[in-house]
């Protein structure tokens, strides 16, 4: 039952017009990034250092709308609408329900994000003849411990960045799914995460709680593994605390 | 035998602060049998939608037993019975999908039906399976029928309806009743939550009148109707003098009615053997109404009573 849940609601979601809108605009903004701004720098960066500057220009601040608006609100809707208690009175816990919508929510999410990375993948490849100069410094703030993984395994590293991107958009979208055990407005799930997202950044930057220090790894003494770390237990954490809340409401 | 739906001493309370809490729901004790059709009928705000929220698990009780197909809901992590159909007030649906697609996903939870049990069960709604219109632009009448194909599609073992007649036009109306009688016969326990008296009487096989979150008057269909006389309206002034004769005679209360030789008298001798003696005096009856109680009047005694 669980499964067959999963799979509707993937279906679902990759149903919907507007993911596909906002993931065309994400790829959109990332392949301008690749395709223009990247002929503006004075040494134009190799092809896996295109994707990483693109996914670093972009992701921190898009990331958390695109998410919201496309899929994060998936839960408020089932529980505007009659849809969480049609789906309820057919014999599902409630646990395994909202278990279920979360797969399912990250599976697309994560689909939704790999289509998007993938042309913009292919889009840095083309700018192989750009540069074959490999801009560490130019990806930013980057560990020396990264930096050092970055020079010797670019390839790897730009693979294990972008499944970086996607678990921190699947935890912020687990996220949403606690908003919405409470908030059963979409459009309120959507927008209220993002402002305090955002919020977070401008007024506290470069400090724990910063996001973007995780995304873009840009702190000075933690290393892609513990973005990992920050992610994962934010996934963990938040993802528990919405299956045993929701699990536990006196009315639901 | 196993009572479908089983409460027990059901309470439910809302805690507005520490202090503060209003109880939506007294001491409920209820049984519903398979292939009965229970109606409960109260005011708005009265409890009946808490009520079938709880016999679907979706509310927890704050005190007393909730036993649903042999599932004690009560518990923590009860795991809900699956043969439950629930049409909802006011139902909405995944607005970007058609009525057919919202059906399709919420039938592929369980996987014991196909496509064309769907669309039948469409038809049977009076909707159209091909409709490409999303559900988010339905009318009210509209999800008020896909709101009833969802919950019957599977064939359900408990069938609960909340105000199923909103937003249905007069042969809606009569579809549904006609439906759900059919549903009942086939073995299906259905409650039935309304306001309306009209609608309850017509289809249900017992009743229970609820306000204030509690239950008041449970009426069983074929139980005894307290009767209270009759009105009567005769051919000539001659004729109701005959008739107030009687009633004096019986020792009976007659009052003259609004109407031209109409009177109402008040007796517990039966209509056919006031006739009959009537007839035999001479009167020319030509109407005799038996004054029984309705549900309505019923309904409102039970209301004047808890006031």
């Amino acid at each position: 039952m669980l499964i067959r849940i999963v799979i509707q609601e993937v279906k679902r979601l990759l149903s919907r017009k507007r993911s596909w809108i906002l993931i065309s605009a994400l790829t959109a903004i990332l392949v301008y990034d690749i395709r223009v701004g990247d002929l503006m720098l004075d040494i134009p960066p190799s092809p896996p250092a295109a994707f990483v500057r693109a996914i670093q220009d972009t992701f921190f601040w898009l990331m958390p709308a695109i998410v919201g608006v496309s899929v994060g609100d998936s839960f408020a809707i089932d529980r505007r609408s009659s849809i969480s208690t049609f789906v309820l009175t057919r014999g599902i816990k409630r646990q395994k329900y909202i278990m279920a919508k979360g797969i399912g929510m990250a599976i697309s999410n994560c689909l939704l994000l790999t289509v998007s990375m993938l042309i913009a993948i292919i889009t840095a490849l083309s700018t192989k003849g750009l540069s074959s100069f490999i801009r560490a410094d130019d990806l930013g703030m980057l560990n020396s411990g990264d930096r050092a993984f970055y020079l010797a395994h670019p390839w790897i590293f730009t693979l294990l960045y972008a499944l970086l991107q996607m678990l921190a958009s699947t935890s912020y979208l687990t996220t949403l799914l606690l908003l919405s055990v409470w908030v059963a407005n979409p459009i309120a799930v959507s927008i209220i995460p993002y402002a305090i997202y955002i919020g977070t950044i401008i007024l506290l930057p470069e400090t724990a709680v910063n996001p973007e220090v995780y995304f873009n790894l840009i702190g000075k003494n933690g290393t892609m593994f513990h973005s990992f770390l920050f992610f994962a237990t934010w996934l963990v954490l938040v993802a528990t605390i919405a299956i045993v809340v929701y699990g536990k409401r006196e009315e639901v | 035998m196993e009572h479908v739906v089983e409460l027990r001493n059901v309470c439910k309370e809302y805690r507005h602060s520490r202090k503060e809490s209003v109880e939506v729901l007294h001491n409920i004790n209820l049984t519903l049998n398979q292939g009965e059709v229970f109606g409960l009928i109260g005011p708005n705000g009265a409890g009946k939608t808490t009520l079938i929220r709880i016999i679907c698990g979706l509310v927890r009780p704050t005190k007393g037993s909730v036993k649903v197909l042999g599932s004690e809901l009560t518990e923590m992590n009860a795991q809900l019975p699956a043969e439950i159909g629930v049409v909802v007030e006011n139902p909405s649906f995944i607005p970007d999908l058609t009525g057919r697609e919202n059906l399709r996903l919420l039938a592929s939870i369980r996987g014991i039906i196909g496509d064309s049990e769907i669309d039948a069960t469409l038809r049977l709604v009076g909707l159209d399976p091909d409709n490409k219109i999303p559900a988010g632009k339905y009318s009210l009448g509209m999800r008020q029928r896909l709101g009833l194909a969802q919950a019957i599609m599977e064939k359900p073992k408990l069938l609960l309806l909340d105000e199923p007649t909103n937003g249905l036009d007069p042969k809606g109306i009569i579809e549904l009743r006609d439906l759900i009688r059919q549903i009942a016969e086939q073995g299906t326990a259905v409650f039935l939550a309304s306001h309306l008296l009209y609608e309850v009487e017509q289809v249900c096989d017992r009743i229970a009148i609820i306000k204030n979150g509690k239950i008041l008057k449970d009426v069983r269909k074929g139980d005894p109707v307290p009767y209270h006389g009759f009105h009567i309206q005769v051919s000539s002034a001659n004729d109701l003098l005959i008739v107030e004769q009687w009633a004096n005679k019986h020792g009976a209360s007659f009052a003259k009615g609004n109407g031209v030789f109409e009177g109402k008298v008040e007796t517990t001798i039966p209509v056919p053997a006031v006739v009959r003696e009537l007839v035999e005096d001479g009167v020319n009856i030509e109407s005799i109404i038996p004054d029984k109680d309705t549900l309505e009047s019923t309904f409102l005694q039970a209301i004047r009573e808890e006031l």
